[in-house]
């Protein structure tokens, strides 16, 4: 499989008055084509530093990252034209109507204006949003902000998914949601999803490799079930434990519905 | 192919339908300002003398320190949208579109060039419904507009590079204003120059308000001084270039860090 996403010593150094910070240290990764790929570890971490060096918003220190063959610092237009992104905020317009945002997102990635209306209308079907595609976005739920958001992302049909933390924030009903349509996205379309995360039932139910992040180091990286082989536990969180001597500072989430996706995919 | 103008008239739009979606906003800023100022400063002033050494109404003498107020408010303050996108994320969004930091920031330059020329326009037709004859006809009312929009480009470039750098919106209030209002002062946009001491007159004619505010003046009471027009002409194709070109490098270096 080709390498799509590939970082080499990527590191970013934040200066501060109590010295550095090593927001990402030394990063080596290889995402091939259509992997479902998490990097997890909890708030703080460099999960963000990173995904943001991805999609060139940050430069990084040193190191190189090329994404769909592109160097994020040379190329960056060409790298932002491969790939779709999704911040961990909730971004979509709310004094805009759901369809109007959609619109927007698709100009501004150049879709051409003949298929536009049709694009924009089967990505609102796919996201259940048809009924409230002309209302205003304030008066949407945080779910349907964040689908609406993804729907953003993937408007232009992006090769390449980047998503910072999706679910922060989300009951467990729009998380199942949000995993789902994910996990069809990744099956059914082949995209390649760069997902952080700090749920490690989100890592375990979702991911084809995890990548567990502490400090800016990786610590750990395979697959979950390797993960869990590896430390000889049941769970990525004892594995976690384990292969890193600490714990993850926060993460919670629907357990039994994990098992099943797990089983089901 | 990616045509920086037309999205950037995208992103203006955007910003344009929030404008549209609060009428109240509307009603006060394009409506209910202008009124007032003129209403407040340019009638009760006039109820107690003309103005010294012009011996125009203060009305007619008020009206281009009004619209002048109205660009600069609109401008600079107005740049506060770009705080607030960059703090709910909107802004990083963009910047990972596949669209050139000049797009983007020419898009809310045109927003903001819009909504100044609503208010101008808005600002004048009140004007003239007080009684202000403009004696360069619709010749100089297109003039007027043409000033108001290099004046506004200039401030709003201004405006837009202080909020990349700034994050919390009541600062950025604050430095805005603290910018906009002495400049304003500065001028002859309340008494006649010849009033002023002269220390401040050499700094008023360094104020890029003042070329804004004698010729537009001029074209209201006066009519056509072409050497006049072209002068301050002159001055905001310099002044606009300067600014532009920072902005520009403001945005092109805006980091996420």
């Amino acid at each position: 499989m080709n390498p799509v996403i590939e970082t080499r010593g990527l590191t970013k150094v934040y200066k501060t008055r109590q010295g550095q910070i090593h927001a990402a240290d030394q990063l080596d990764l290889m995402i091939t084509e259509g992997e479902f790929f998490c990097l997890l570890g909890p708030n703080g971490a460099g999960k963000t530093t990173t995904i943001k060096m991805l999609i060139t918003l940050t430069q990084p220190t040193a190191g190189t990252a090329r994404v769909s063959g592109y160097d994020v610092q040379t190329n960056s237009r060409q790298v932002r034209q491969n790939i779709g992104y999704a911040s961990q905020e909730i971004i979509a317009d709310e004094m805009l109507t759901g369809r109007e945002n959609l619109v927007l997102v698709a100009r501004l990635q150049g879709v051409p204006r003949h298929e536009l209306r049709e694009r924009v209308q089967a990505m609102l079907d796919m996201m259940g949003l048809r009924e409230w595609a002309d209302r205003l976005v304030k008066t949407y739920s945080g779910g349907m902000r964040k689908k609406l958001d993804l729907a953003g992302a993937l408007i232009h049909h992006p090769p390449i998914l980047f998503l910072d933390e999706p679910t922060l924030g989300l009951d467990p009903q729009a998380r199942r949601v949000i995993w789902d349509y994910l996990l069809r996205l990744n099956q059914e379309q082949k995209i390649t999803l760069f997902m952080t995360t700090h749920y490690l039932d989100e890592a375990d139910a979702l991911a084809d490799r995890v990548a567990i992040l502490d400090r800016g180091q990786i610590k750990a990286l395979g697959s979950p079930e390797a993960l869990k082989r590896q430390a000889g536990s049941d769970s990525l969180d004892d594995a976690f434990i384990k292969l890193t001597g600490s714990t993850l500072r926060e993460g919670a989430a629907p357990a039994a519905w994990v098992t099943r996706t797990r089983m089901a995919a | 192919m990616i045509i920086p103008i037309s999205y950037s008239w995208e992103l203006a739009g955007r910003e344009l339908k929030h404008w549209i979606r609060i009428p109240g906003q509307i009603i006060f800023s394009v409506v209910l300002t202008p009124l007032i100022w003129l209403g407040l400063l340019g009638l009760s002033f006039q109820a107690a003398e003309r103005v010294p050494g012009l011996g125009v109404r203060y009305v007619d003498f008020i009206t281009p320190t009004i619209a002048a107020m109205m660009v600069l408010l609109t401008s600079a303050p107005g740049s506060m949208c770009i705080v607030l996108d960059r703090n709910l994320g909107f802004f990083n969004r963009l910047l990972a579109l596949p669209i050139s930091r000049l797009t983007i920031a020419l898009g809310y330059v045109m927003e903001l060039m819009v909504k100044s020329l609503l208010q101008v326009g808005a600002t004048l037709l009140i004007a003239a419904l007080l009684g202000v004859q403009f004696k360069s006809g619709l010749g100089g009312v297109a003039l007027i507009l043409l000033f108001s929009v290099l004046l506004g480009f200039g401030f709003a470039c201004v405006g837009l590079s202080m909020a990349l750098k700034i994050d919390d919106p009541g600062a950025f209030a604050g430095m805005a204003n603290f910018i906009v209002m002495p400049l304003l002062f500065l001028t002859p946009a309340f008494f006649p120059l010849t009033q002023f001491p002269g220390w401040l007159e050499t700094l008023t004619r360094l104020n890029p308000v003042a070329y804004f505010v004698n010729p537009v003046r001029d074209l209201i009471l006066n009519g056509y001084d072409w050497a006049l027009i072209g002068q301050s002409l002159g001055i905001f194709l310099i002044f606009d270039v300067l600014l532009a070109l920072g902005m520009f490098r403001a945005f092109s270096h805006v980091s996420t860090d």
